[in-house]
């Protein structure tokens, strides 16, 4: 059932992270606003080892293990500066968020030995194998199979839209080990799978801003030794689902489209008849009163984390509300450009302004896709409220 | 919180704010004796420093007193008594030199210039014994009893026109003028994210029992999908108004009042709809209780200044700050926390 969650204040020792990071991204990030736009799809594997040396890869990782041990609150400051400067942290994004975390608590040993130092120093870069051609949003439904053979498995099948395949090491695929589809959630596990084994082949994917993130993934014959399932046989519905509070409950679910509000609050400043709109500044005052509340929320839902808690339902919740506030910006803030009198002028002389528009415009519809989609969420939601 | 001290209002309120209750005092405008209770209970006094014999509890730790305001639809002005009590023991005065509910005004915001002595739109202005107001350079409290009490014809509602002739010799001076509109948007934040929360109650049990087409229409997932919505508000009210409350109405804080006083007014119009939608018919009916909720919303929503009235000043104050980007601006001026560590 869902909770009402507290306001909750972030402690001191990871507010005052907060300077640091801001030093190092004053010497490390100094790329254009449309490419910081791309925030965490945005690949810079430089970035990523630069991060790494100052322990910022791994962050909630044992340091045992090369980690900086660090709690939920703190890697929340560290995220939400890293973010809302568009840093391209996609590297190592999904290894120090999941696979990192789901390493650590489900792996063996030898795993976690092998693959968390690597992860830490930015040196293993790790993509998420769940969507399938018919397996979207009905996850359950997936097909690609590993059979047993030997001492080991063998994977056939494919993925689909998965982000940095193409850039990764290794891929965490959620496949099915037994039983059919008919099985739902039973009979699925997670292989580390590297991504260099003979029988992969990566195919990438364009999108409309002529990125490539996505991915389609093949397996043909692809042999995997016990050492690559991660967990339990059968368990992987399970262990998939207890990483979602964790991938949903992030300011990465608020700041998207934070480069294109910066860069637009700039613009007004450096226009006087601008800033001294009524509109302008009621626009302004409405994103700053809404994301004050998603903060908030989502470090309201860090706290449930620290405390050892899986918030998912109050994840979803939050992740429903900050991704369209993430999507609603980016309309308002067009709308506000445009309806200015002055509008040419002012946005020709501001064409990093006019790229990040264009280029958050064209890709907001993915940020309510990612990480289940919204009416996935509002399903799972009208659960917890005890509707369904 | 402490769960106990929010148990023990929540027990009181439900046996004082009975539905019959509210409507009789609603139409009828006699609070006496609800408010005798209320006076004996002394949770009018829980902010009041100890020095004058309250509880000097911090806002923070008083926050589920005023969400439960709204929560049970209270028809008189508890929270706001004790919040104009908490500011006249501020101030060094004792807030036992009056007796009685007292209410805010809704009036200007120019501290500067108020000559005359009127208070139109006043919440709880039916029922309220005193209002607190700014006249001429200072900050008054008024007694209604002298006063002119002139309903604003909406049925039901306890709002009051309220005028003075001149100032009456009961008039008690508090200090010089002071951010009132502040003070009581703090106090309606609470009360709204109480009301939003009691109005999701109201329709996730009315969803689960209203049948049609043969099942009850929570299995429709057209209608889900929007209660799930509305959750999503009623969460995102509760948190912004704790937020308000982890410093309360200080001068410091002035921004994350306006912050939340801004989001949780927007959010009202979308709570009230789909309450309303999932009522259906049923919902716009005095006999049942949906309105006690949703009307107070819609008035607490412009009460002390819409979200526009909030977002623009929250929005200049931006625009004239030396803030690069919206995060510092935030962590800066307006997170409770982080705001007095930087500042």
């Amino acid at each position: 059932m869902l909770q009402t969650l507290n306001y909750q204040e972030l402690p001191d020792y990871a507010i005052d992270l907060r300077t640091k990071v801001r030093q190092f991204l004053k010497v490390n990030l100094n790329s254009s606003a449309p490419r910081r736009a791309r925030s965490w799809m945005g690949f810079d594997a430089n970035f990523s080892k630069a991060m790494a040396k100052e322990g910022w890869v791994g962050l909630t990782l044992p340091k045992a293990y090369g980690g900086a041990g660090l709690d939920p609150y703190s890697r929340y400051v560290i995220v939400e500066e890293m973010l809302a400067s568009g840093a391209p942290v996609s590297a190592h994004w999904i290894a120090d968020r999941q696979s990192g975390p789901l390493i650590n608590r489900y792996g063996s040993e030898t795993q976690k030995q092998f693959y968390l130092p690597k992860i830490c120093r930015a040196e293993a870069f790790f993509c998420i194998g769940m969507s399938e051609p018919q397996s979207g949003s009905d996850l359950a439904s997936i097909k690609t199979r590993a059979t047993p053979s030997g001492s080991g498995w063998i994977l056939n099948g494919q993925k689909v839209w998965t982000t940095n395949a193409h850039h990764s090491d290794y891929m965490i695929a959620l496949v099915r080990t037994s039983g059919t589809s008919e099985d739902r959630h039973k009979g699925l596990s997670q292989f580390i799978v590297d991504l260099r084994a003979k029988g992969v082949t990566i195919r990438q994917i364009k999108d409309l801003t002529g990125d490539a993130h996505f991915n389609e993934v093949f397996f043909e014959n692809v042999q995997l030794s016990n050492e690559t399932l991660i967990g339990n046989e059968g368990a992987g519905w399970e262990q998939v689902n207890a990483e979602l509070a964790f991938e949903r409950s992030g300011p990465e679910r608020i700041y998207s489209s934070i480069v294109l509000l910066d860069t637009w609050l700039s613009y007004l400043k450096q226009h006087t008849s601008l800033s001294n709109s009524q509109n302008n500044q009621r626009l302004v005052g409405k994103i700053l009163s809404q994301l004050t509340t998603l903060r908030g929320m989502s470090i309201a839902t860090t706290a449930e984390l620290v405390k050892g808690n899986s918030p998912v339902l109050e994840a979803a919740l939050f992740k429903d509300m900050g991704t369209l506030f993430e999507q609603e910006l980016i309309q308002w803030i067009a709308d506000a450009i445009g309806s200015d009198e002055n509008y040419l002028d002012n946005i020709s002389s501001s064409p990093e302004l006019f790229a990040t528009l264009a280029y958050t415009t064209q890709i907001a519809p993915t940020y309510s896709l990612r990480g289940g989609t919204r009416e996935i969420l509002r399903g799972m939601i009208a659960r917890g409220l005890g509707l369904r | 919180m402490d769960p106990l001290f929010t148990d023990s209002i929540d027990k009181l309120f439900s046996t004082l704010a009975s539905y019959k209750a509210i409507q009789e005092i609603e139409l009828n405008a006699n609070s006496t004796d609800l408010w005798a209770t209320l006076e004996e209970s002394g949770f009018a006094d829980i902010l009041v420093t100890e020095e004058f014999g309250g509880a000097q509890l911090p806002w923070a730790d008083a926050y589920s007193m005023f969400e439960l305001c709204g929560q049970y639809a209270l028809p008189v002005p508890l929270g706001m008594t004790a919040s104009a009590r908490w500011l006249m023991s501020q101030n060094g005065i004792d807030p036992k030199i009056v007796s009685g509910s007292i209410t805010i005004s809704t009036q200007s915001e120019t501290y500067t210039d108020i000559k005359d002595l009127k208070s139109p739109f006043t919440p709880f202005g039916r029922v309220a014994n005193w209002v607190l107001m700014n006249h001429a350079d200072s900050c008054y409290l008024l007694p209604t009893e002298s006063a002119n009490v002139e309903p604003t014809g909406v049925y039901a509602s306890q709002q009051a026109h309220l005028s003075w002739q001149q100032l009456p010799s009961e008039a008690v001076k508090i200090g010089p003028t002071q951010d009132l509109r502040a003070l009581a948007s703090t106090v309606t934040t609470a009360m709204m994210a109480g009301a939003m929360s009691k109005v999701l109650q109201l329709v996730l049990t009315h969803a689960n029992d209203r049948v049609q087409f043969g099942k009850p229409i929570s299995k429709f997932q057209a209608v889900q999908q929007q209660i799930s919505v509305l959750a999503e508000a009623v969460q995102a009210a509760a948190i912004t108004a704790q937020m308000v409350f982890a410093q309360g109405p200080t001068k410091d804080n002035l921004l994350m009042i306006a912050a939340a006083k801004a989001r949780i007014s927007e959010l009202v119009p979308s709570v009230n709809a789909t309450a309303h939608a999932v009522h259906g018919a049923m919902g716009v009916t005095e006999e049942f209780h949906l309105h006690y909720f949703t009307r107070r919303l819609n008035e607490w929503r412009l009460d002390y200044g819409s979200e526009g009235y909030w977002q623009n000043k929250l929005g200049k104050a931006y625009l004239e700050s030396d803030s690069n980007n919206a995060l510092e601006f935030l962590i800066n001026r307006v997170d409770p926390k982080e705001r007095n560590l930087n500042g």
